[in-house]
């Protein structure tokens, strides 16, 4: 596995924009449907997109760090445009890393469909264990939890896998990406 | 040989081929470029003139990934190997004008390259203080990067990289994206700059380059390389003329259309009438509202004085959507009409008969995969789908080589015989005197005849 | 008050919205909290002087889900034994539900607004510098962020025009998600034509700076008052409640 290259460093901080706005935008969805959805614990299922980041950069460079810094960014970005303040980046870092570690353990090679939702579930795994001690879940009841816990695993394998997976084979099949890991990397 | 005909560069059978398009250019031969040399690379869209610069530059495989043959060297050092070599000794200013601003603020930009020289931040100052007045872009010193217009920024760009007093100057189309104002203005600071430093071009718009050029380097899509002397240099190949035709009945009226931005009154009584079959060229210095006026004509606008009448005064009115239904409207760039994934769900709906079988070989590609002509023919087909009475185009031969205007201006020509009522908006004055039957210039709001 | 040429250095004003963020993250109670809301409310109003009216509108922002919050938490919460019944306009609750309830609702408002007072006066630009001078931050990822946000004013005209040129065809305005593939091409080809112009201008990690961000005596001074401002009444009350 080789160090990211200039091209591939601009290419997450330029595509980060799109995705901070992008997130910024599934906060104000999140924001509407919260107040039905949060009592039955379903809250989680559009916070999928919210882990997109780190697939979708490390679905596309296949190098170390692209992962991590392809989550961590743009969670710096919504930070200073979204209500959640640090909590956001802090949350990014935290789902960053756990990519990361993961696309290492596979040496960011042959990122299939299935790998790519293992991913995101992993990231929401890790994400709810941040969230249960910074919201203090602990002090809620188990059942609610759980519930809370496997909306967002649901939604970090399709929200977060698939979609980022999907829209990297669309944004591929432009041609515009032929520089890039994905594009040599066995699929 | 003089003294200062040193080879900066040795091109040596130089191949490179693109990653999953296997789009291969070619430089066959040994060629050097000698100090103090100016050098025009010309050659059909996609030979191989940029690559060439971004190997001369080190980028390649540093950032352009891909199948190398053959070397180059610089000072004797191949620079496919050592790229570092080269780093810092060579400039490139490329099209994009937006794309090569780094900073936020003005002198900031321009300190950019003395910076990373380690230059003292004091002295890098006082060099940006004299740049600036030998140049005459004081004013602008203090603005943020975000303000400047494309040929400010194109201007700073240059600047920027001249104050490192590179060993070679490139420049891959920097006027691409400019009036003609601004164009010269580039120009005028390449000849200030130094006329015994070594550059290269690569440029369409042979016109400014007249007097700079030594030698000439020329491309096919074969490879093979002609070396011409400055002498034999085609400066102007003529665009071929347009027989103009019969108006029909009229389509469209502009009656004293007004608009304004807070800050200032843009179009102060615009008159225009638009027939079948007619196709009118708009002119004007930037900022005089063309882009504006097409937005209110195509149904774009919405907050206008004045009136659009269509038909022959069937109806006088804001119908905008029925506006956007007869009119088609052909930005600048080509991709931002492209919306789907296969060539084939993009020309749905279009006048098959009318393209003809261009695009059959690559149906199943995505747009995004054309050429620069073809995205240019596919987007003029888009905007016309849908049975359109008016086409506006807004700077459609921007960073376009002969041959394509050559193509543009046949399907033109196709589309007015069809009945359509054309409207051009473009710096270009030669494609305008060949192409339209009418031209209009844009001063002070107000559009006055220049040719009928 | 000091007459300060500039303003306090926004790697330190960084590193205090992570401090005033903590220090929220550990308040045991809901004063605790309101405390802190009204630290920042002061920030932001005295010090800062950004107008009401844009306050005000961000607070509503914060009250919808602050509601929701504190219905979830009163329905979801592990009952307590020590709790009593607490009659309010006519109604039985819990007083532990209560109580936990406001501390969690009036505990997310803090969060937010902390990191809104502080992260709404840090400049971008500034930060990036001030990275790359203090931190010894990589000058690649420090220009490729400026580069990127840059790109933002051009992001913004390319959705325009492909919108226009998207009603031109359909007429009509087209879902969204068609937007989404030919913008991110736009900020690719952005992106290569940024690199090559970053790195073909000679990129250095060690560079000068004509503009300084390096950190001064002032700005460890502020970070220091902060966090005594913040550290002493923690602990105490910390302290207190166990």
């Amino acid at each position: 596995m080789k160090k990211m290259k200039i091209n591939e460093i601009t290419f997450i901080c330029v595509l980060s924009i799109a995705m901070g706005i992008f997130w910024w935008g599934n906060t104000f969805i999140y924001d509407v449907l919260k107040p039905f959805l949060k009592p039955l614990g379903l809250k989680y299922l559009i916070a999928g997109v919210w882990l997109m980041g780190a697939m979708f950069f490390g679905y596309i460079i296949r190098k170390p760090g692209s992962a991590l810094l392809g989550e961590v960014i743009p969670a710096f970005i919504l930070a200073f445009i979204s209500r959640w303040g640090l909590i956001s980046f802090l949350s990014g870092v935290v789902q960053g890393l756990t990519v990361e570690l993961f696309f290492l353990i596979l040496r960011y090679k042959k990122l299939s469909a299935g790998r790519m939702a293992i991913a995101g579930s992993l990231a929401a795994f890790a994400s709810f264990f941040f969230d249960f001690f910074i919201e203090k879940y602990y002090l809620l009841n188990w059942q609610f939890n759980i519930i809370q816990l496997m909306g967002f695993v649901i939604s970090g394998a399709i929200l977060g896998g698939f979609l980022a997976k999907f829209t990297a084979d669309q944004l591929q099949a432009t041609g515009v990406l032929n520089q890039f890991e994905i594009t040599r990397d066995g699929k | 040989m003089a003294n200062n005909q040193e080879a900066l560069y040795n091109i040596r059978d130089f191949r490179f081929t693109y990653p999953e398009s296997n789009h291969t250019i070619a430089w066959q031969g040994n060629h050097l470029i000698r100090e103090g040399e100016r050098i025009l690379l010309t050659g059909a869209s996609g030979s191989g003139k940029s690559t060439l610069l971004y190997g001369l530059m080190g980028l390649i495989p540093e950032i352009l990934y891909g199948k190398v043959d053959g070397d180059i060297y610089f000072r004797g050092k191949s620079i496919i190997e050592n790229p570092e070599f080269v780093k810092g000794r060579a400039g490139l200013i490329l099209q994009n004008p937006s794309a090569q601003i780094l900073c936020h603020s003005v002198r900031e930009e321009l300190a950019y390259g003395l910076e990373n020289k380690k230059i003292a931040p004091g002295k890098i100052l006082e060099e940006i203080d004299e740049w600036a007045n030998k140049f005459g872009i004081s004013p602008l010193l203090n603005q943020r990067t975000s303000s400047l217009s494309g040929g400010e920024k194109q201007k700073i760009t240059l600047l920027s990289i001249l104050m490192t007093k590179p060993e070679i100057l490139m420049l891959d189309e920097p006027t691409a994206f400019l009036d003609p104002i601004s164009a010269k203005e580039i120009m005028e600071i390449i000849e200030k700059y130094d006329s015994g430093k070594t550059m290269l071009f690569v440029e369409h718009n042979l016109g400014y380059l007249k007097g700079q050029i030594t030698r000439n380097l020329d491309l096919d899509i074969t490879g093979k390389v002609n070396n011409r002397s400055a002498e034999e240099i085609i400066w102007h190949t003529p665009l071929p003329f347009l027989e103009k035709t019969a108006k029909g009945r009229m389509l469209m009226q502009l009656e004293n259309i007004r608009f304004s931005y807070p800050e200032k009154d843009i179009l102060k009584g615009v008159n225009l009438k638009i027939y079948e079959a007619e196709i009118i060229g708009i002119k004007g210095r930037n900022g005089s509202g063309k882009s504006t006026l097409l937005q209110i004509m195509a149904g774009l606008k919405r907050k206008y004085g004045g009136d659009i009448l269509l038909d022959e005064n069937a109806y006088k009115g804001k119908e905008y959507k029925y506006l956007n239904s007869i009119v088609g409207l052909l930005f600048q760039d080509p991709e931002n009409h492209f919306l789907f994934h296969k060539v084939e769900k993009e020309l749905e709906g279009c006048d098959l008969q009318f393209i003809g079988d261009e695009f059959e070989g690559k149906k199943n590609q995505s747009p995004f995969t054309l050429s620069e002509g073809e995205k240019r023919r596919l987007s003029t087909a888009i905007s016309y789908q849908g049975n359109k009475k008016l086409l506006f185009l807004d700077e459609p031969t921007f960073g376009q080589d002969i041959n394509n205007k050559r193509k543009l201006i046949s399907f033109l020509g196709k589309l007015r015989d069809r009945g359509l009522g054309i409207v051009i908006v473009s710096h270009d004055e030669e494609f305008l005197k060949v192409v339209c039957g009418s031209v209009y210039e844009l001063k002070e709001g107000k559009l006055q005849v220049v040719e009928q | 008050m000091i007459e300060i040429k500039k303003g306090i250095n926004d790697l330190i004003l960084f590193g205090l919205t992570f401090a005033y963020t903590i220090a929220v993250l550990v308040s045991p109670t809901w004063q605790l909290c309101i405390y802190w809301i009204i630290l920042s409310l002061f920030q932001l109003v005295i010090v800062r002087r950004l107008n009401w009216k844009l306050i005000s509108i961000f607070m509503l922002f914060l009250l919808i889900p602050g509601i929701s919050l504190f219905i979830t938490s009163y329905l979801h919460l592990k009952g307590n034994m020590s709790s009593y019944p607490v009659i309010f306009a006519g109604i039985e609750l819990d007083h532990y539900r209560l109580t936990m309830s406001l501390y969690l609702a009036i505990r997310a408002a803090a969060l937010s607004l902390v990191s809104f007072s502080f992260l709404t006066a840090i400049h971008y630009e500034k930060l990036i510098y001030s990275l790359i001078q203090n931190l010894r931050f990589p000058v690649i990822w420090g220009y490729a962020l400026l580069v990127a946000f840059n790109s933002a004013g051009n992001i913004q005209s390319e959705f325009k025009r492909i919108q226009q040129a998207a009603v031109m065809r359909f007429s009509h305005k087209p879902l969204f998600y068609f937007y989404i593939i030919p913008l991110l091409v736009s900020a690719t080809r952005y992106s290569q034509q940024a690199a090559m112009s970053i790195q073909s201008r000679g990129l250095n990690q060690d560079k000068s700076f004509i503009k300084s961000e390096k950190l001064r005596v002032f700005d460890l001074l502020i970070l220091l008052i902060n966090l005594t401002g913040i550290i002493i009444p923690l602990l105490y009350l910390i302290r207190q409640s166990s």
